[in-house]
């Protein structure tokens, strides 16, 4: 158990992908599931030594922290079972949304960088959000959204059509 | 900036598969359908039987109900699809304004065009209790009721038959769900009626006039009680019974009617998939089980009306009703069709008149014939049929009439019996 170490440092520090260290409230780094192990494997040995998270570059990593800062005191995911305490929440907080209005690129960065972090709140508001952009959509619009190539021949696109036709309504 | 080592952007294609199929659980069904149209790798990562499993079960994208009896219609299935679909338009109706369905095309006038819903899936979900689906009101689909019931369907126009009858059945689940919600709330017993039938007081208040008005045309043409007309009379004598006084919760012998949580429809019902034309396999999918002597045996309760007088408003109940069950024997099968189930003459019951024996024959289409024999002496035949919430008909007894040198059925009443277990608390 984390709090057990009780000697174990307020700070710590992680080096980005692109070689920059940041210093990080131990509480609000292990948000993520990853460091928080880390952690523990190291148990109470001293951690001044950076740990490197090489998927996640800088602008990511600062902006994953913002996002950590701001849910520090949040009751932590149950163990047990991923499905249930998090799956009844797709209204996205008012923070949560703003946090995420930023460009494609970032949002997407931040949904990788969630999943490797394993921080499973914010790779499921990550995930809601595009869910979002997708929602009610046509499929030529989800394309126009994403900057998607359709690489359907024709043919195949007819046979997909068929296939959906017992949902047309009315 | 310079030293980023990625090639390129990060973007929705650029995803591992496992993220795409995370976001696409977040997604309403008919917005899966466009994405996995889009291109071929999300189509290859998100059409995905299991994806389509966890939104139908759990309705993420909009903070639904998780649907405990989802496995029926999922396990082992390829109508995943289907099914997720079916829950979005549930939990869309239970969003949407109160209004009347109605069968009637816009487009060409005479032409009866029953809603999909009630074609494709409502009876499903309702069976398996969606909570979305069970918001709906049955209210609102009395009027669709009546364009179904005129003229009221033959028995071999089966897809007009299974309409009328599915409509019942729906409208009838969300009675009972409704009744058994304020029954264990603290709300006042004498708002209740009004709370259920607020939106057609007068229709409702009918229901007695629609039962006299009945009885006189099942009189003497009745040789017996199909499914549509048993569900049908289900629905009048359930909603007569509410608004009687028997109906009222502090009448002291007032019967407890079924929970639809308890007669867990699924339990006996083979529920067809959703969204595949099964309306007419949904009609009969109660029949297989319950016409079976296992089913039948045990104890049942219920209540029956006396119709002979106008204006009579009398509803009795019936209980200790124990159905003793047996095979046809050797004999008996010339006298009725192969398989048919036996409710043997030991089979007993009491109500206010004195106590009962019961006997008489359940066929394998689900047609119930049976002689309610009173200890004092007389007797009135049942015929009725199986429905999914008991055992409903009419009652009454051949008069000869010698002149005509013919017999005449003449109709007592209505009765409707449900097992004892489908009682009480959930």
């Amino acid at each position: 158990m984390a709090s057990a170490s009780t000697d174990a440092a307020k700070v710590i520090k992680v080096t980005t992908s692109d070689g920059i260290d940041i210093t990080v409230d131990r509480q609000v780094a292990e948000r993520s599931i990853l460091i928080k192990n880390l952690l523990e494997d190291l148990g109470g040995e001293s951690t001044d030594e950076p740990i490197p998270i090489p998927n996640v570059n800088e602008a990511v990593m600062k902006k994953v922290l913002e996002w950590c800062e701001h849910h520090k005191a949040d009751p932590p995911a149950s163990q047990d079972d991923d499905s249930d305490s998090r799956k009844k929440s797709t209204d996205i907080e008012e923070w949560d949304q703003k946090f995420m209005q930023v460009d494609q690129e970032m949002l997407f960065e931040i949904i990788l960088a969630a999943n490797y972090l394993d921080i499973k709140a914010l790779l499921d508001v990550g995930c809601k959000t595009v869910a979002n952009m997708i929602k009610g959509k046509s499929p030529d619009e989800i394309r126009k959204t994403f900057n998607i190539q359709n690489d359907f021949t024709p043919e195949e696109e007819d046979q997909i059509r068929r296939e959906n036709e017992w949902a047309e309504d009315r | 900036m310079t030293t980023i080592i990625d090639p390129l952007p990060a973007s929705l294609l650029g995803l591992p598969t496992e993220l795409l199929q995370h976001i696409a659980c977040f997604l309403p069904c008919s917005s899966l359908l466009s994405l996995t149209r889009v291109n071929h790798k999300l189509r290859n990562s998100c059409y995905q039987p299991w994806v389509f499993n966890t939104i139908a079960r759990e309705s993420r994208y909009c903070n639904g109900p998780t649907w405990r009896h989802a496995n029926v219609l999922l396990a082992g299935s390829l109508h995943g699809h289907r099914t997720a679909y079916a829950v979005e338009r549930a939990n869309g109706r239970a969003e949407e304004v109160y209004n009347h369905w109605t069968a009637t095309s816009d487009l060409q006038p005479g032409v009866v065009d029953v809603p999909r819903d009630i074609r494709e899936w409502l009876p499903q979900l309702i069976a398996l209790q969606h909570a979305s689906s069970l918001q709906l009101a049955p209210e609102q689909m009395f009027d669709l009721h009546g364009q179904l019931g005129k003229p009221f369907p033959r028995e071999d126009d089966r897809e007009a038959y299974a309409m009328f009858s599915n409509t019942c059945f729906c409208m009838i689940g969300l009675l009972l769900h409704r009744v058994q919600n304020f029954r264990s709330s603290d709300i006042m017993d004498d708002m209740i009626l009004e709370l259920l039938f607020q939106d057609r007081p007068i229709v409702y208040h009918d229901v007695f006039t629609i039962l006299h008005e009945l009885v006189p045309k099942l009189n003497g043409t009745v040789r017996e009680v199909g499914l549509a007309p048993a569900m049908t009379i289900t629905l009048v004598v359930l909603t007569a019974f509410l608004e009687s006084d028997a109906g009222d919760p502090s009448h002291r012998n007032r019967p407890l009617i079924p929970r639809l949580d308890r007669i867990n429809p699924h339990s006996f019902m083979i529920i067809p998939p959703v969204y595949t034309g099964s309306a007419e396999a949904f009609l009969t999918c109660h029949i297989q089980a319950m016409r079976s002597c296992d089913f039948l045996e045990g104890d049942w309760v219920g209540f029956y009306t006396d119709n002979r007088n106008d204006n009579t408003r009398l509803i009795e109940a019936m209980t200790d009703i124990n159905l003793c069950t047996r095979d046809q024997t050797e004999d008996e099968l010339d006298l009725w069709p192969r398989a048919t189930s036996v409710i043997d003459k030991t089979s007993t019951g009491r109500d206010s008149i004195g106590t009962f024996t019961l006997s008489g024959t359940v066929t394998p289409d689900g047609r119930v014939y049976m002689v309610k024999r009173y200890t004092q002496g007389w007797e009135w035949h049942w015929r009725g049929s199986l429905t999914p919430f008991g055992i409903v008909g009419i009652w009454g007894r051949d008069e000869f009439m010698l002149r005509e040198r013919s017999a005449w059925f003449s109709v007592g009443g209505y009765f409707w019996i449900w097992k004892k277990e489908w009682c009480g608390e959930a």
